[in-house]
């Protein structure tokens, strides 16, 4: 695949769910490095790099984030907000990737500048394909904005 | 007649009442006046007469008397000449000035005075004859007879003036005469005109009188009137006068309080039943309406009332002044209001309680909201773990279980599947509940066409005959129309599998003024004594391994049809097929709103 470089971050509470994306992907030969956030937080921290990852570079930011809504501590709705209100994420691709399909949640999503909303199906067939068309359109497909082309404003928190 | 034009009548009228009565006087004024004159013409004419005969008589003495002196010389027989000599010039005088407005009789005048003159020369003469040359000279003077002629003169004269002075008077009586006669007629005329006037106050003043009788009528049947209508109105009033006693009250005030008008007027108003209006801020009041002209509004008064118990009654007050004898009085309106009041009260409950039915409703939905949203999230997760890890057991393990375990892990996918199934039709069932219509002019045609082209993978390789008629435009949900239509037609697709050639017809009918779309198959159908379970929730009436289902998709047809104010039914038999049929609209949503401009296609 093209953008092997890019890593993914994949936002998920679910043990299960983190493991069949997992395998789901590795099936469809995705190389890319997919870093697992188990909360709202931690995803948080790893994408403006502080914290636990305060080491990591701004200049690399995730190729696409898989987002959960229903996360502990930071539900996915304002992990969404705050990448979109900080200049350096706010191009990152964010694909919802969720059981529900409330409406008021796929409102919420798209009106924060989601790039796709996908409920999961619980057939593992259409699962897996649904996976795999994801890979292979914001891996493959899509070309991602120039690294640092949304520097971070310096001075300014 | 009317009341201004009697009014506007009353000067001329009292003028004409002046005034001709002072022309009658005046008239009669003139009359004497006038006739008083004729009688002094008459007098005057008289005079002249008079005078005349004076002069001649005293010319006929101046004769006698000069005769005698001629015939016996004596001197004695001179005195009646020598008087009448004297007074003759005065008694010319006299008639000269009687006779002044008389230019005819002045020349008469003259010419008398002339005769004498020259009768009295003539008889100077004679008398100076005698004297000196004695009777017979004289005598032959006198023979000439000139005196005679002197006399006969002044007789035609005297003659001559006597006449003027008759056709004087006679012209002058004529005149007075003639004078007396207009007067009379004009004299006639007034009092005619006069007993007019007066014949007409007398009619006016009649008919004052009928009129103002007719005007006393009224006002009596006014007053009876309104008694009638006090005594009628249901309304409980009474007059207090200024003292605020009853003066009186309305057979409503009697019927009820109870009580009579005996025990009612004359007492003062808070001393009346068991002393139920005495309240000081009441009297306070009713005092204030007599002296400062307010008016008392809604005044609250709830006690035990003698015979009726615990009441609430309302009083209205305001001053009613009497013409008639000039007093003030105050009229109170006692209305009851202890229905209304016990009505507002159980309104007032019955809206607090669905207030709190409301609030409860509220959070029940909330809850049914929360419950959704968790079935839709958190037992949809360990569905998908439980499908996931059995798919990938036997995709990674399966060369390695016998075919036994491998038929079970497909079984618990297949559980798994319908269960991923039904949930997601039970949530669309309460989403299609909760959802508010988005109304539209939709063409079911189109409708039908998208869900054809979405049923594709069911009917790939099968033969099926679709009769799609061209159906009407209608104001709908267009997304839950399609769900409709979705339903049904996937639901005649399933029914006809065990056919070789499928029949679905989609067509367009009119029953009872109403348009009925309608879904017919040739399918499996079913026995019309299951036709009430059709649309219940979870209701099926086939198995699961005929036809795969989860029996929510006509529950929600139904929930559809109901939220746009339709109807939905079915007809079927076993094994000849079934059709269902909608009405998707109320009244006041026209199904047909354009009408599709061809027929159909059948």
């Amino acid at each position: 695949m093209r953008n092997d470089d890019s890593e993914i971050l994949l936002v998920e509470d679910s043990e299960d769910d983190v493991e069949l994306i997992l395998h789901s992907l590795r099936r469809e030969k995705v190389a890319n490095k997919i870093h697992v956030a188990r909360d709202g937080e931690e995803a948080l921290d790893f994408l403006f790099c502080r914290g636990a990852h305060a080491e990591r570079s701004r200049e690399r930011p995730p190729g696409v984030v898989l987002l959960d809504l229903k996360l502990p501590k930071v539900d996915g709705i304002e992990v969404l907000r705050q990448l979109r209100a900080e200049p350096s994420t706010r191009a990152i691709p964010v694909v919802i990737l969720t059981s529900s399909r409330e409406e008021k949640d796929l409102v919420n999503g798209y009106s924060l500048g989601a790039n796709s909303y996908i409920q999961k199906p619980v057939n593992f067939d259409s699962f897996r394909e649904t996976v795999k068309q994801l890979g292979m359109y914001w891996l493959v497909v899509n070309v991602p904005p120039p690294s640092g082309a949304f520097p971070r404003a310096e001075g300014r928190t | 007649m009317s009341l201004p034009l009697q009014q506007k009548l009353i000067v001329p009228g009292l003028l004409l009442a002046i005034v001709i009565p002072a022309a009658i006087g005046y008239i009669t004024y003139q009359q004497g006046m006038e006739n008083t004159a004729a009688a002094g013409w008459v007098g005057h004419t008289y005079e002249v007469r008079a005078k005349v005969q004076v002069i001649y008589t005293q010319l006929a003495e101046i004769t006698s008397s000069t005769r005698g002196f001629l015939i016996n010389g004596q001197e004695e027989f001179l005195g009646p000449y020598t008087v009448a000599a004297r007074d003759i010039g005065g008694r010319l005088q006299e008639l000269r000035k009687l006779t002044a407005d008389n230019a005819e009789q002045q020349k008469r005048v003259s010419a008398l005075e002339a005769l004498v003159a020259r009768r009295l020369t003539y008889s100077q003469a004679l008398l100076d004859i005698r004297r000196k040359q004695g009777y017979q000279a004289a005598a032959r003077i006198t023979a000439r007879g000139e005196g005679l002629q002197i006399m006969a003169e002044v007789r035609e004269l005297a003659a001559a003036m006597d006449t003027a002075e008759q056709i004087l008077l006679q012209r002058r009586i004529t005149e007075l005469r003639e004078n007396n006669r207009r007067t009379q007629l004009l004299f006639l005329g007034l009092a005619g005109s006069l007993a007019a006037v007066l014949l007409a106050a007398v009619w006016l003043a009649y008919r004052n009188a009928v009129v103002q009788q007719r005007v006393l009528d009224l006002t009596e049947q006014a007053r009876a009137h309104s008694e009638n209508i006090v005594n009628t109105v249901r309304t409980p009033l009474v007059v207090l006068d200024s003292d605020l006693r009853v003066q009186s009250a309305n057979r409503a005030y009697y019927r009820t309080f109870l009580v009579s008008a005996a025990e009612v007027e004359g007492r003062a108003f808070h001393e009346l039943g068991s002393g139920q209006w005495d309240i000081p801020g009441l009297r306070h009041r009713l005092e204030e309406i007599l002296a400062q002209h307010t008016t008392l509004e809604d005044f609250e008064v709830e006690r035990d009332f003698p015979g009726l118990g615990q009441r609430i009654m309302l009083l209205h007050a305001s001053k009613i002044f009497r013409v008639g004898n000039n007093t003030e009085t105050v009229l109170v309106a006692i209305e009851d209001i202890t229905a209304r009041k016990r009505a507002e009260a159980t309104l007032t409950n019955l809206s607090r309680d669905l207030q709190r039915q409301n609030t409860e409703l509220q959070a029940v939905n909330q809850e049914l909201e929360a419950f959704t949203y968790t079935v839709s999230h958190d037992l949809r997760a360990p569905l998908r773990h439980i499908h996931g890890f059995s798919h990938i057991l036997t995709e990674e393990y399966g060369p390695r279980l016998d075919a036994e375990a491998r038929r079970y892990l497909a079984r618990v996918e297949e559980g798994a599947d319908r269960m991923g199934q039904l949930l997601d039709d039970l949530l669309n069932l309460s989403r299609v509940g909760r959802k508010e219509l988005t109304l539209q002019v939709t063409g079911l045609n189109s409708l039908v066409e998208e869900v054809r082209t979405e049923l594709q993978p069911e009917t790939a390789g099968r033969q099926i005959d679709w009769r799609v008629e061209t159906l009407p435009f209608v104001e709908c949900d267009p997304a839950l129309m399609k769900q409709v239509l979705a339903n049904l037609l996937g639901n005649a697709v399933k029914y006809t599998h065990p056919r070789e050639r499928a029949l679905i017809e989609v067509g367009h009918l009119r029953q009872n003024g109403q348009s009925v779309i309608f879904v017919r198959d040739n399918g499996v159908g079913f026995s019309m004594k299951y036709a009430d379970k059709l649309f219940g929730v979870f209701q099926r009436l086939h198995r699961q391994e005929d036809f795969k289902g989860t029996g929510v998709g006509l529950a929600t047809v139904q929930r559809i049809i109901h939220k746009h104010g339709g109807r939905v039914w079915a007809e079927s038999e076993l094994d000849q097929g079934a059709t269902f049929f909608f009405t998707s609209c109320n009244p006041a949503a026209p199904l047909e709103t354009i009408e599709h401009a061809n027929g159909g296609h059948r």
